[in-house]
């Protein structure tokens, strides 16, 4: 081993620790923006599109993520010069926007449907009716299982690194290239996810407890 | 009793209403006078609930029309528009057997909401009349509350103060305590008595027969989708016409 130390392990696999984090956080935001559209279009009554929805969420969710973000990478790339890290971004973003359509849709169908008859009863428009009735509620509901999905959204950032974005597993292989014990380098790699998964978990477990509290089934 | 106008506030006219091969309403017609307080009783599946929904087209009916302070309601009653729909709501006050409050606002904002959307009031005078309607009901204290935190006879009577709130021209009740015990429908009824004493026209549909006795001006038995017994409380009570108003009072004054 010559002079690979823990440390210098840790330094450089934590080195990807950030992108990991960046591909996380930024696909979760632009998923659940992506996702309200198309939870929209899923429980519209006009069936065209309602299908499409339909469409677009399965087809994003039957292909494996790493399939997808090889099909974005080699697909796009010649056509407009594409980095790794915005076509791995683009890729979980659109699947992490699917998985969270499915989860606000559910939220929006759990809704008590006196709710949406109070509000008709009392003369809302139809855009008030869903905005300030079933909306809140449906959020509060699609929160929990949405905050779950994080964690699995933060396991799937690792696949970004087969089309060479430098996150975590990227960085271990990197470290196994140069010939540190591959067992070590993964292992220091898990430690590292566990640091962000575990929070991730815990919060999104308090979340759980906090819209329990908070949602009234009527 | 003479709070009661001669002025026919609402006119259905010939309602029916099927689901597929079930007809639920068959070709139901009722006037109703400015002031009026009228209860709809009836054994369940009746259509009570039914018809009142069609009332505010909740339901939408399969046949029929509604005629508000002597106006056609809808163009064409068969396919109303939205505005349409949302014009006739905001002038008809209802309250439902689950209460219906929304649990993601407090009881204060519960009331305010409809004003304010509807651009009825100012925030600020929303929640001043949202106050007023809730010291009205009794429940003054309960306003930062959430529904959660107020027992079932409180939610109701919120519920009240919130179909209050839009000034509506009349108030229709769906089994307003029949989710409640009956020491707690005590306190509901109280505050719909009062509200009966004020002028409003309501029709009240309900399992409670003394309430239909003493406060309703006209008692109407729905048997089958169709009025089967029609008159005042005394008439309906003591001098049933129809064989199965007999059968029914007998039932429901014996439990």
């Amino acid at each position: 081993m010559n002079g690979i130390s823990i440390e210098t392990l840790f330094s450089g696999i934590g080195a990807g620790l950030s992108i990991t984090v960046i591909l996380t956080v930024v696909s979760f935001v632009a998923g659940s923006v992506l996702a309200v559209p198309l939870a929209l279009a899923r429980t519209s009554h006009l069936w065209g599109l309602r299908w499409m929805a339909i469409g677009i969420i399965d087809i994003c969710r039957g292909v494996p993520p790493l399939v997808w973000l090889l099909i974005i990478y080699y697909g796009i790339s010649p056509l407009i010069a594409l980095e790794p890290l915005p076509a791995a971004l683009i890729g979980l973003s659109l699947i992490s926007g699917a998985y969270l359509a499915e989860n606000f849709r559910a939220g929006i169908d759990n809704v008590h449907k006196g709710q949406r008859e109070a509000a008709m009863a009392l003369g809302l428009t139809p855009t008030h009716q869903f905005w300030r009735v079933v909306a809140p509620q449906a959020v509060n509901i699609a929160m929990p299982p949405s905050a779950s999905y994080a964690v699995s959204l933060l396991k799937d950032s690792a696949k970004a690194s087969i089309i060479g974005v430098a996150d975590i597993i990227f960085m271990a292989q990197l470290e196994v290239s140069r010939g540190a014990p591959a067992v070590l380098v993964f292992s220091i790699a898990a430690v590292l996810y566990l640091l962000v998964g575990i929070p991730l978990s815990y919060f999104s477990r308090y979340v759980d407890s906090v819209v329990r509290r908070k949602v009234v089934t009527v | 009793m003479d709070k009661t106008e001669n002025r026919v506030i609402l006119n259905a006219n010939s309602i029916s209403k099927s689901y597929g091969a079930h007809d639920v309403l068959k070709d139901i017609s009722l006037e109703v006078h400015a002031g009026e307080v009228i209860a709809l009783i009836g054994p369940s599946g009746a259509g009570k609930s039914t018809f009142l929904r069609c009332l505010n087209y909740l339901e939408h009916p399969t046949s029929g029309g509604l005629t508000l302070d002597g106006e056609q309601v809808f163009r064409n009653p068969l396919n109303p528009s939205k505005q349409e729909l949302v014009q006739l709501r905001r002038r008809l006050g209802m309250v439902f057997q689950s209460f219906n409050l929304f649990p993601h606002l407090s009881v204060l904002q519960n009331i305010v909401l409809a004003q304010t959307l509807n651009g009825k009031r100012s925030k600020q005078e929303a929640e001043e009349y949202a106050m007023k309607l809730l010291t009205q009901v009794g429940l003054p204290d309960k306003a930062s509350a959430k529904p959660s935190q107020c027992s079932g006879g409180q939610q109701q009577r919120i519920a009240i103060a919130r179909a209050l709130a839009l000034d509506p021209e009349i108030m229709l009740f769906d089994e307003p305590t029949s989710a409640l015990d009956p020491e707690i429908a005590d306190e509901v009824l109280k505050v719909m008595r009062d509200l009966a004493e004020t002028g409003m026209t309501m029709i009240v549909v309900t399992h409670e027969m003394r309430f239909a006795e003493r406060v309703a001006d006209r008692v109407l038995l729905l048997d089958g989708g169709r009025i089967l017994e029609e008159g005042t409380p005394e008439q309906v009570f003591t001098n049933p016409t129809q064989e199965r108003t007999k059968t029914f009072l007998q039932a429901v004054l014996n439990r």
